[in-house]
């Protein structure tokens, strides 16, 4: 930038190459202000030096000569001398101080000096330590006290949370459900009778929908910046994870972590409100810490997820404890990571060329039988039950070529051991399903035959808590519409359907198709049973009942197994089946009947069906079924995706029993609270069950007077209302004539 | 307890009805000195039931006449018939009544297991205690069949359709009172005596004999299905089918009526002998 | 419970009343019929034949010797309750829209309906044990006045007044022998469509389209008030419980989309003190029109548009059945 320049200012007469003349007339104001050397500049070329030996007034030269000479060993550079170096003398001893200033020649050497030459060796009784200049004043300003708030700034109030899981002391043991309709999200009691009590109702509690975390602590909203979670007594706002145009969540199964998925990529973080940071750019996935709201990390999607849109969720999937989340990518690979390191096992992941679908194993380790102090006839040999290892990931490998049939595996985490593989013939697809304990797995795996024109589906089950896992095998020829284990139990059902297998089949209009065409099936899972003398029972996988010509489409277990309800969704007209698998429970499965045949009374023993049909009853229209999480109660609901009209939940009880009906236009999503597991032992919910009978007792009381208990106010005004109605009879009776009339006086 | 008209601390005034027919009013006041009396007047508002009773039994000898004059005695299957089981829904909150209903159907339904069951009626009581026994057995003895008096109490349906043959079999038009004239589409050679028909109507266009099988054999054992049919072919709109056991009529009424078959809701019901109908 | 139905009808139903001693119960339609019914076992007695137009309104005498019937055909009439035989016709110049005999039967009101240029018109004839001797001349003829808007239904009250009600939602009392209107007042905003007193006749419940069912006091004050989504066509007062039932609906109202496997239209129960619904029963596949209850509380039939008559007879659950432990 050339110097301004006054031509007109210039008398005619200067000479031109006089430099000094002409700085006159020249107006250097721009250039000087851009190369300005700032005051606090002055000193980013001075260093303070300590440890310097001490010398005298006469040594002093020498010694700031080797020190240069040093230092330019080093490649750095001192000034030239006057200004190169300054040592403050002690006037009383004439000695130095045993520090030096020395100015180096350009800033980065005096960078460059404290870089390297930091506790540089001078000799062997002096070694230097090196300050900047400006540094001094910064260190002498230390306040003497360790001030925190003006070192960290103020620290923000504490907030109470608020008692995470206030609801579970709720004396009536009851259990919240969250309704979504309309523009408003409520949360209420699920009473046994006369419909729900609404605690919070709030308009636009969400923008997309709402979602329960796995053990009941948090309800998150999705909103189009982020995800809010609530929670507590008032279901407070707790936290919010800002991701802008979040659609999915998952929480981690003990609610430490939350997994949001965006379609929309993150983009570079241009201000504080952004929590990610520029590493994070271009990514869709985020893990959050839900205590402290922090990003952990945030995940890239493959390209052919991006590409095809299609992206499975949850896409993380955790292992039991959050110890281990994994995905597949790109079906060759199997990335597991670690959490809350949030870094791949080991630093890589596994490859297993082909996989499509894996699984982790739900796993609750057994508990100490010594413990169990009462009930004392625990069996002693049972003390050390077969287990599968704790995380256990059970994987698919679809059938690639002639020579390479499907493989079925359990793998171990963390030695990536694969324990037990299981090979299967012309296998194309599966769905892996765990019992809820871990203790039995399932493969339906979709094959064809050798020449892959029929198709049929095969149930691989295996018994994890036998020796070796033993595997059985059951052929289905016809399509499954769904499938469940029973929780708890050793139990599984699915519905098929018996329509004809082709291949332009659309399922959907199979799904809702004409009624009666479906097939319900009990299984039971049998383990090997080792006889005294005699030989092994083999176990297997034995059908318990089939019934057909059902009209239904989905299967919910309880959670706490034994009871079923099989429904008709959608289409089917709200069918609902309430059955109980387990009905000669404790009982003999075979009963003595006594007939009487021409005449004479013959007595054969029956089998007792233990599959037992409680009740048959209807929810019209209804488009969904939950249990609610202490297997009491079953929820029906008609939302307004399924049906215009009739909007609302129905609420049975476990035999089928309607207790109401409670209407909610336009609903779109009723949610019940799940609970954390119980804390109780083992041995102490044993003993509950023991004394069932008085803990019923009690409740029955209970029951009797809630129900007919009225407000305080509604007793007055029936009271009021009798009393007036008697004084109007009474006058209107006194214009009757009496046939008889009686007078009495009472005495006080 | 202020009482509002008169001085504080009298106790309220009663209405009490006595056997007589008479009614016991008793109210209190305080007479002019001021003490509490009581006051008890006997109202004649009722009838005597001494002079109601002997009035019902000599209306019960009264002959029939008009519309009735052909009548035997008892209750005739023409103009009376019992209804299938329907509870007067009791509840001490009003909202519980809306909600009743599928409660109600669904008792119903239950009653089929029950151990219990009424020879007559098929309620879940003893036949010694049915409240309809009376009617029941004079309309047996007026139509001649024996028999309970129709397993009226199936899978949820109450008031549907059991036609006026109340006793719930189906009647045969030779034996049935009244008009002997064959009923439509009926062919009178084959003896359907024993089996349960129902009416299916407001089928499709093009529904066919097997599309009608089809539709009733998840109920049971069709016996005969006659699908009414123009001369082209095409569905005239309603059918009959005959099944081997009241139960499966029962369920495909059940079922069937309000069907949604092909755009259209279908009505079952249990066929009618050809009389004028009541709507 | 197990209704009987009686099919006696092919018309909708317009009333249906029991005698004094509770063992009859009769019932008139818009075909123009008027039956007899053992109210115990639901068969049929016998009928009164001979109107040629809709039978809207019947009584029956306190000894059950007479009854009598207003018909849309212009006349009125007497009937011996035992053969069926028409005694005494009486001829008027419009539809008759109520009848009722006096608690002695000595006297009857007939009211007609403002048709055909004729004004609603009350006239009170004198009943005789000979039909010989019933004058030609009725006793008394009065004109409720227009702005009352023409009466639907009209009853005795004590000591010869009449009580009316009126299109427009008007309750009216009237002494019978002077003509001279005692009282009136607007109580509901639609048109009433029954009257019925209690066993003392020191109160009546008026039931009203305009979906309500009220009981007033022979002063016309609004004691009770019964609620309800539907228009109420008939309402009458139980005589041992203190219980009301309503009847009505509205067709339109009762369509949904569930399958409609069973009648929908349903006959409520209201406490009569409390005010509030504890019961109901369906059947009637059409709305009720006509509700009555048996002298004794212990059965109720209803008539409905359909043309059914349905008698319940309640079952031990009914008179269990306590709303408030203070219930009787």
């Amino acid at each position: 930038m050339a110097p301004a320049l006054n031509i007109d200012a210039i008398p005619l007469d200067i000479d031109l190459t006089d430099d000094a003349a002409l700085d006159e007339f020249l107006d250097f104001g721009d250039i000087e202000e851009q190369y300005a050397v700032h005051v606090a500049d002055q000193f980013d070329t001075i260093l303070v030096i300590d440890g310097v030996p001490v010398v005298d007034e006469g040594k002093k030269e020498k010694l700031f000569t080797v020190i240069r000479k040093q230092f330019g060993k080093e490649g750095v550079h001192v000034k030239d001398q006057p200004h190169g170096f300054m040592m403050p003398m002690d006037a009383a001893t004439g000695k130095s101080k045993g520090f030096v200033f020395v100015d180096f020649a350009t800033p980065a050497d005096a960078d460059k000096a404290l870089k390297h030459l930091q506790y540089f060796k001078f000799d062997k009784s002096h070694t230097f330590f090196l300050n900047k200049f400006a540094d001094v004043e910064k260190y002498a300003a230390v306040p003497d006290q360790w001030d925190e708030e003006r070192a960290l700034g103020k620290a923000p109030e504490y907030v109470e949370r608020g008692f995470l899981r206030d609801w579970l002391l709720d004396a009536g043991a009851r259990d919240q459900i969250a309704v979504f309709n309309k523009t408003a999200v409520s949360v209420m009691w699920g009473n046994k009778a006369n419909g729900p009590d609404v605690i919070h109702e709030r308009e636009n509690w969400t923008e997309g929908y709402i979602a329960w975390s796995p053990r009941g602590s948090y309800l998150a909203s999705v909103h189009r910046m982020g995800i809010a979670l609530w929670g507590g007594a008032a279901m407070d706002r707790l936290m919010r994870f800002h991701h802008p145009g979040v659609r999915f969540l998952d929480f981690s199964p003990k609610e430490s972590y939350l997994v949001t998925f965006s379609p929309e990529p993150l983009p570079m973080p241009t201000n504080p409100a952004q929590p990610w940071g520029p590493e994070s750019a271009g990514h869709h996935v985020i893990i959050w810490d839900i205590r402290t709201g922090h990003i952990l990390r945030s995940f890239a999607l493959t390209a052919e997820e991006i590409a095809t849109k299609n992206v499975p969720w949850p896409l993380f999937k955790w292992s039991f404890d959050e110890a281990y989340f994994a995905r597949i990518v790109g079906n060759a690979k199997l990335a597991v990571y670690e959490a809350p390191g949030m870094g791949l096992l080991d630093k890589k992941s596994i490859p297993i060329p082909g996989i499509t679908e894996f699984e982790w194993m739900p796993y609750t380790p057994d508990e100490d039988e010594a413990a169990a102090k009462d009930g004392g006839k625990k069996k002693q040999q049972q003390n050390k039950r077969v287990q599968a290892p704790p995380y256990t990931i059970a994987y698919f490998v679809p059938q690639t070529g002639p020579d390479q049939p499907a493989q079925l595996a359990l793998m171990s985490l963390p030695n990536k051991q694969v324990y037990r593989s299981k090979q299967v013939f012309f296998g194309l697809s599966a769905k892996i399903h765990f019992q809820s304990q871990g203790d039995y797995l399932l493969f339906k795996v979709d094959r064809t035959n050798r020449s892959g024109k029929a198709s049929f589906v095969s149930l691989e089950v295996f018994r994890l808590r036998e020796k070796d896992y033993p595997a059985d095998s059951v052929e289905v020829k016809e399509i499954m519409v769904a499938f469940g284990w029973e929780p708890h139990g050793n139990r599984f059902a699915m519905i098929t359907t018996s329509d004809v297998v082709s291949a332009d089949l659309d399922l959907k209009a199979v799904l809702a198709g004409a009624p009666g065409k479906m097939t319900t099936h009990i299984y039971q899972v049998e383990a090997a049973v080792e006889k005294k003398g005699a030989s092994v029972v083999p176990g297997g996988v034995k059908l318990v009942k089939a019934m057909d010509r059902k009209a239904v489409n989905a299967l919910y277990w309880s959670p706490k197994g034994r009871y079923i309800v099989f429904a008709g969704l959608r289409n089917l007209q709200g069918v609902l089946e309430f059955y109980d698998v387990d009905a000669t429970a404790g009982e003999a499965n075979t009963a003595t009947v006594t007939t009487s045949v021409n005449g004479k009374t013959v007595t054969s023993t029956k089998e007792v069906d233990p599959v037992q049909l409680l009740a048959a009853t209807e929810h019209h229209g209804s488009s969904d079924v939950a249990w609610d999480p202490t297997g009491r109660y079953v929820m029906s609901s008609v939302t307004m995706w399924a049906k215009g009209m009739d909007n609302g939940v129905m609420l049975f009880d476990v035999r089928g029993t309607m207790l109401y009906k409670h209407s909610r236009e336009q609903l779109k999503q009723a949610l019940w609270r799940p609970r954390p597991p119980t804390l109780l032992p083992k041995h102490k919910q044993a003993k509950v069950r023991k004394n069932i009978k008085q803990y019923a007792r009690d409740f029955e009381i209970e029951d009797a007077t809630a129900s007919s208990a009225l407000s305080a106010a509604e007793l007055e005004e029936r009271r009021r209302l009798f009393d007036a109605w008697i004084q109007f009879r009474s006058r209107a009776l006194l214009a009757i004539e009496a046939e008889d009339e009686i007078v009495t006086v009472l005495d006080n | 307890m202020t009482t509002g008209d008169s001085a504080p601390q009298l106790p309220l005034p009663s209405v009490h009805a006595n056997k007589n027919g008479t009614y016991t009013h008793t109210l209190y006041k305080l007479d002019d000195q001021g003490r509490k009396v009581q006051v008890k007047r006997i109202l004649r508002i009722g009838r005597d039931m001494e002079v109601s009773k002997r009035a019902i039994e000599e209306r019960k000898k009264w002959a029939k006449f008009g519309a009735a004059k052909h009548h035997g005695p008892g209750p005739d299957t023409e103009t009376t018939r019992v209804d299938t089981e329907l509870p007067l829904r009791l509840s001490t909150n009003p909202q519980q009544l809306d909600a009743m209903e599928p409660a109600a159907e669904e008792a119903s339904r239950k009653l089929k297991d029950t151990a219990i069951k009424c020879r007559y009626c098929g309620g879940p009581h003893w036949s010694k205690e049915c409240p309809s026994k009376d009617i029941i057995q004079s309309l047996q003895e007026a139509t001649g069949l024996g028999g309970p008096g129709g397993d009226d109490a199936p899978s949820g349906t109450p008031g549907l359709g059991a036609g006026p043959s109340g006793s719930g079999r189906y009647v045969p038009p030779s034996l049935r009172d009244g008009t002997g004239a064959p009923r439509p589409g009926m062919e009178m050679g084959r003896r359907m005596d024993d089996t349960y028909a129902v009416r299916i109507a407001n089928l499709p266009e093009d529904t066919t004999d097997a599309d009608l099988i089809e539709l009733a054999r998840p109920f049971g054992h069709v016996v005969r299905s006659y699908l009414a049919k123009y001369d082209d072919g095409t569905c005239k709109g309603f059918a009959f089918v005959n099944f081997a056991t009241m139960d499966m009529a029962e369920r495909a009424i059940a079922k069937l009526h309000g069907y949604g078959y092909a755009n259209l809701i279908l009505t079952c019901e249990h066929s009618k002998p050809r009389e004028p109908k009541p709507m | 419970m197990r209704p009987i139905v009686c099919q006696g009808h092919t018309r909708p139903l317009t009333r249906v009343r029991y005698n004094r001693d509770g063992d009859l119960m009769f019932s008139a339609g818009k075909d123009a019929k008027f039956n007899v019914w053992s109210s115990a076992t639901g068969e049929l007695i016998g009928s009164y034949d001979g109107h040629t137009g809709v039978v809207w309104d019947i009584d029956v005498d306190a000894n059950t010797t007479r009854t009598m019937s207003g018909s849309a055909d212009s006349s009125a009439r007497l009937w011996d309750a035992r053969s069926g035989k028409c005694l005494y016709t009486w001829t008027t110049a419009s539809p008759v829209r109520s009848v009722a005999f006096t608690p002695e039967a000595d006297l009857a009101l007939i009211v007609t309906d403002k048709k055909m240029g004729q004004p609603c018109t009350a006239i009170i004839v004198e009943i005789k044990d000979n039909v010989a001797d019933i004058p030609e001349a009725p006793l008394n003829i009065f004109l409720p006045e227009p702005e009352l808007t023409p009466a639907t239904i009209a009853r005795w009250g004590p000591e010869h007044t009449i009580y009316m009600g009126h299109e427009n939602g008007t309750v009216s009392c009237w002494d019978a022998m002077s003509g001279e209107r005692i009282a009136s007042k607007k109580i509901h905003s639609g048109v009433v469509t029954d009257l019925q007193f209690s066993e003392d006749g020191t109160y009546f419940i008026t039931s009203s389209k305009d979906m309500s069912a009220k009981i007033l006091d022979l002063k016309l004050h609004v004691i009770k008030n019964f609620q309800t989504e539907r228009p109420v066509n008939s309402a009458c007062i139980c005589p041992v419980k203190e219980h009301v039932i309503l009847g009505g609906g509205q067709d339109a109202s009762q369509v949904t989309t569930t399958t409609a496997k069973v009648g929908k239209f349903e006959s409520r129960f209201y406490h009569k003190i409390l005010q509030q619904e504890f019961g109901r029963v369906r059947g009637h596949f059409g709305p009720i029109n006509t509700v009555a209850v048996h002298p004794d509380g212990t059965s109720f039939t209803s008539g409905g548009e359909e043309g059914l008559i349905r008698l319940h007879h309640f079952d031990p659950d009914y008179f269990r059945f306590k709303l408030d432990p203070r219930d009787p």
